[in-house]
């Protein structure tokens, strides 16, 4: 009984997301709607889980000072002032603003969570996608061996869509820009479409094995 | 005969070790690249691609007034490729006197709209052509529920933003006056890094709307893109900082990406230059280990 | 993928790469849709309440699920079945089996989307299989999730695998980790604990964006062997540059079957492989048609051929 039901509620529902994709019936989408509504807030609840873990385990290594307990506290502690900042700027904006904007919430864009959001979390987040022009590079420099015929291949369309994309290409040979385009709209397009192809036949089977219950990782002991 | 050796020794060492270059050593000569040309800046040519040129020619000819959905759907991890995008399309739209209504599908995209008002704006209002906000343009701000949320926004622009980044109720702002769904829209735009992006907006959109639609996107992207150009479901599309600079070019504003295109250049002709050294050196030492009749 | 046995024709087809060859050359050969997008629409786009338009779709279900049905009752019958070799999966195991011998855990991420993505589930089924390995190897399995709904599905995942294959204990409830919901808040934690803990064996499986060269050259850098998998298209070439084996798009929504062996699983990785074949017979009709129409544009063809786009 315990295994049936969540099989039951995963079949369940999914049948029903199915046939409210394939039908207009005012009935069906409404509840569809409904169940999807319940997922939204299930989903949102989960929130408080992942914030718990966080805590517990972090918590603990530094209670108990686990090694790196210092990157530990840091984060808590990041952790913490983000979220009273967020808190105060939603009281501005709700709960002040509303008393001053005849009813309507107040758009407060200089608060604290503003400023850290500006100049803690942008150029934080910019700095760790920026690593990727550095691991392009080191990368390449590793992956692209003419070890064998399609290594070669591999290798050869990297160096001419490289130098073809950029305008120095252009200034080298005429030629670059036209075959990199042509390696992109062509083979390109055309592997992209059967791994593609592949991938959605793929998505089919993997998303009717777990509504049907044929695939139930969660339930294996 | 110990010398002749000695030194085959000494060139197969030197070999190996560049074979597996401590990837920090190539960080280096990376950051020094794009330094030196950000001091010392050279213009080269730019060449524009058939796409770039097909997403120009669209939004060209837009008449004044149609209204334009502008979905601002990165942040700023991925602002060095899609911001020079984003203001030479805005710039475009709003000087051929578009309705440009923004909104964002992430978090962090509603301040990259304001960013972007805020120059493209003062740099119109310095030439003389005052652009009013609510009346000309628009910032609704963040929608989550990705791809939900673009079927809310097509179904109903109003009800899905009831108000907009400022606070103003959505419905009593002029440019929001007269039209409500995605049927009213004259041309979709998606400035994207990712998921939400670009896809999801042909998918839950363009194909369900039948609507216009180009887009700009980050170069990862851009070979996903290929196929929904070739079947028209996108007008055109700009491919990261290159796509840019060839915009630039096409809109006669040389700007942030033109200036990047030689740093782009010359870091792309180092990987090249890497690559390449890289797989001559392995073939000398694969070459000295066979003549010492060494199994590779 | 592949399978034995039963049709002749697919057994012929997916036993090697041949599909996978003619796939190319099929999409190759397709005309851009535009050239095809002339005609009207035969037929309405909605029937009794029912969207016509996303018949290809139902058709798609209706092919795969007959065709499952069928193999599985042949299946039943006694028919075997087998899979290709896919090193990919093969390396899963031979990983875990090197952070034994070193003493070292194995990172396991299951992608950075939520649980509404069918990637997602594709990783929580392979992290099933190989939270079961780590158990019976009795080696610390790290799960670094991005959605807090993730990790709870993990941890229940993982106590199911570890209860299964005998060893509850192998289950650390301080060892299943959710980390940050933003993308690189996510990267820079996963980095961290692939530079600090130092996993023998790094395991994505799932969708991946931005960050997935951050996180596969960060793995290289600390020594791990690292097998990734994904149907994320513009993140496939940097899984095949940075990490020892890369599973691409179908092999990763096939590698649970794999490692199961189950015949009802398999069974439908084969129903897969048919609806492929019967998709390759419609693009080739479909290319037909459109030379058809190039050559002799007439109004039954352009009625068949649009057809056949609403159909399929």
């Amino acid at each position: 009984m315990r295994n049936k039901i969540p099989v039951f509620i995963s079949a369940f529902v999914g049948i029903f997301m199915i046939l409210k994709y394939f039908s207009t019936y005012p009935a069906i989408k409404r509840v569809a709607d409904e169940l999807e509504q319940w997922g939204v807030i299930t989903l949102s609840f989960s929130i408080v889980l992942g914030v718990l873990n966080l805590i517990k385990i972090n918590l603990k290594a530094v209670v108990e000072r686990k090694k790196d307990w210092g990157y530990k506290l840091l984060l808590l502690v990041s952790m913490f002032t983000m979220m009273i900042a967020g808190g105060v700027k939603w009281y501005l904006e709700e709960v002040r603003g509303r008393q001053v904007n005849q009813g309507l919430p107040l758009a407060v864009h200089d608060s604290l969570f503003d400023f850290m959001f500006d100049h803690v979390y942008f150029p934080l987040s910019a700095t760790i996608f920026a690593l990727l022009a550095f691991y392009v590079a080191s990368a390449a420099f590793r992956a692209f061996r003419a070890k064998n015929l399609h290594a070669t291949l591999l290798l050869i369309a990297a160096v001419i869509v490289m130098i073809g994309r950029v305008p120095v290409g252009g200034a080298i040979w005429k030629g670059f820009p036209w075959l990199q385009e042509w390696i992109m709209t062509w083979p390109n397009t055309a592997g992209q479409r059967a791994i593609q192809i592949g991938a959605a036949i793929g998505m089919i089977a993997t998303g009717l094995r777990v509504i049907l219950g044929i695939e139930k990782p969660y339930l294996k002991g | 005969m110990t010398e002749r050796n000695d030194k085959v020794g000494i060139w197969e060492r030197w070999l190996s070790a560049f074979v597996s270059l401590d990837r920090r050593w190539i960080f280096l000569i990376v950051a020094s690249v794009v330094v030196f040309f950000l001091i010392v800046p050279v213009s080269m040519p730019v060449t524009v691609s058939e796409q770039v040129r097909a997403m120009y020619e669209t939004i060209e000819a837009l008449p004044a007034g149609a209204r334009v959905h502008l979905s601002i759907d990165y942040g700023p991890g991925s602002e060095a490729e899609l911001w020079p995008q984003h203001i030479a399309i805005l710039r475009q739209l709003l000087e051929k006197d578009c309705k440009v209504i923004c909104s964002s599908l992430w978090t962090d995209g509603p301040p990259m709209i304001e960013k972007a008002f805020t120059v493209v704006v003062g740099q119109l209002e310095k030439e003389g052509k005052k652009k009013v906000r609510g009346v000309d343009y628009v910032n609704l701000g963040f929608k989550a529920g990705d791809r939900v949320a673009i079927t809310k926004i097509g179904s109903s622009f109003k009800e899905t933003f009831p108000t907009d980044y400022q606070g103003n109720p959505t419905s009593a702002l002029p440019i929001m006056q007269g039209w409500d769904t995605y049927r009213d829209i004259d041309l979709l735009i998606t400035i994207a890094v990712g998921d939400p992006g670009a896809v999801e907006y042909i998918q839950q959109a363009q194909s369900r709307y039948n609507i216009p639609m180009v887009a700009g996107v980050t170069a990862v992207i851009s070979p996903q893109l290929y196929p929904y150009y070739q079947s028209r479901n996108l007008r055109g599309f700009l491919g990261g900082l290159a796509g840019a600079a060839e915009y630039e070019k096409l809109v006669g504003r040389p700007g942030y990406a033109t200036r990047g295109m030689f740093i782009q250049s010359a870091v792309h002709l180092l990987i090249v230059g890497l690559v390449l050294a890289g797989n001559v050196a392995q073939f000398a030492l694969w070459s000295m280990r066979r003549k010492r009749g060494e199994r590779l | 993928m592949s399978g034995q046995g039963g049709n002749p024709f697919a057994r012929r087809m997916t036993r090697n790469t041949g599909v996978r060859t003619l796939a190319v050359l099929a999409a190759m050969c397709a005309l851009p849709a535009h050239v095809l997008g002339a005609s009207a629409r035969v037929l309405p786009k909605e029937w009794h309440h029912i969207d016509v338009e996303k018949l290809p779709v139902f058709i798609a279900l209706v092919l795969f699920g007959g065709f499952y049905l069928y193999l599985y009752r042949q299946m039943k019958a006694g028919r075997s079945m087998r899979l290709r070799r896919l090193p990919g999966i093969d390396a899963v195991e031979e990983a875990i089996a090197r952070a034994t011998e070193m003493g070292r855990p194995v990172l396991f991420i299951p992608g950075i989307n939520d649980i509404d993505d069918i990637q997602t589930l594709a990783g929580l089924n392979i992290l099933s299989h190989v939270a079961y390995i780590a158990a019976e190897y009795d080696t610390p399995l790290i799960v670094a999730c991005r959605r807090s709904v993730v990790l709870t599905i993990s941890e229940e995942v993982v106590k199911a695998a570890s209860l299964a294959a005998g060893r509850p204990e192998n289950y650390i409830p301080n060892n299943m980790r959710y980390l940050s919901d933003d993308q690189f808040a996510f990267t820079a934690g996963v980095n961290g604990i692939m530079l600090r803990e130092r996993p023998a064996s790094c395991i994505y499986q799932g969708c991946f964006y931005s960050e997935s060269l951050i996180l596969a050259e960060t793995g290289y850098v600390s020594g791990a062997i690292q097998v990734a998998g994904t149907a994320n298209v513009a993140q496939l070439p940097f899984f095949v540059a940075a990490c020892d084996f890369t599973l691409i798009g179908e092999e990763f929504f096939a590698a649970s079957a794999y490692l199961s062996r189950d015949p009802t699983v398999v069974a439908s990785i084969e129903a897969a492989d048919w609806l492929k074949m019967a998709y390759l017979l419609v693009i080739f009709l479909g290319v037909a048609l459109a030379t058809a129409l190039a050559l002799f544009p007439q109004a039954e063809i352009a009625t068949l051929l649009e057809l056949l786009k609403e159909i399929f």
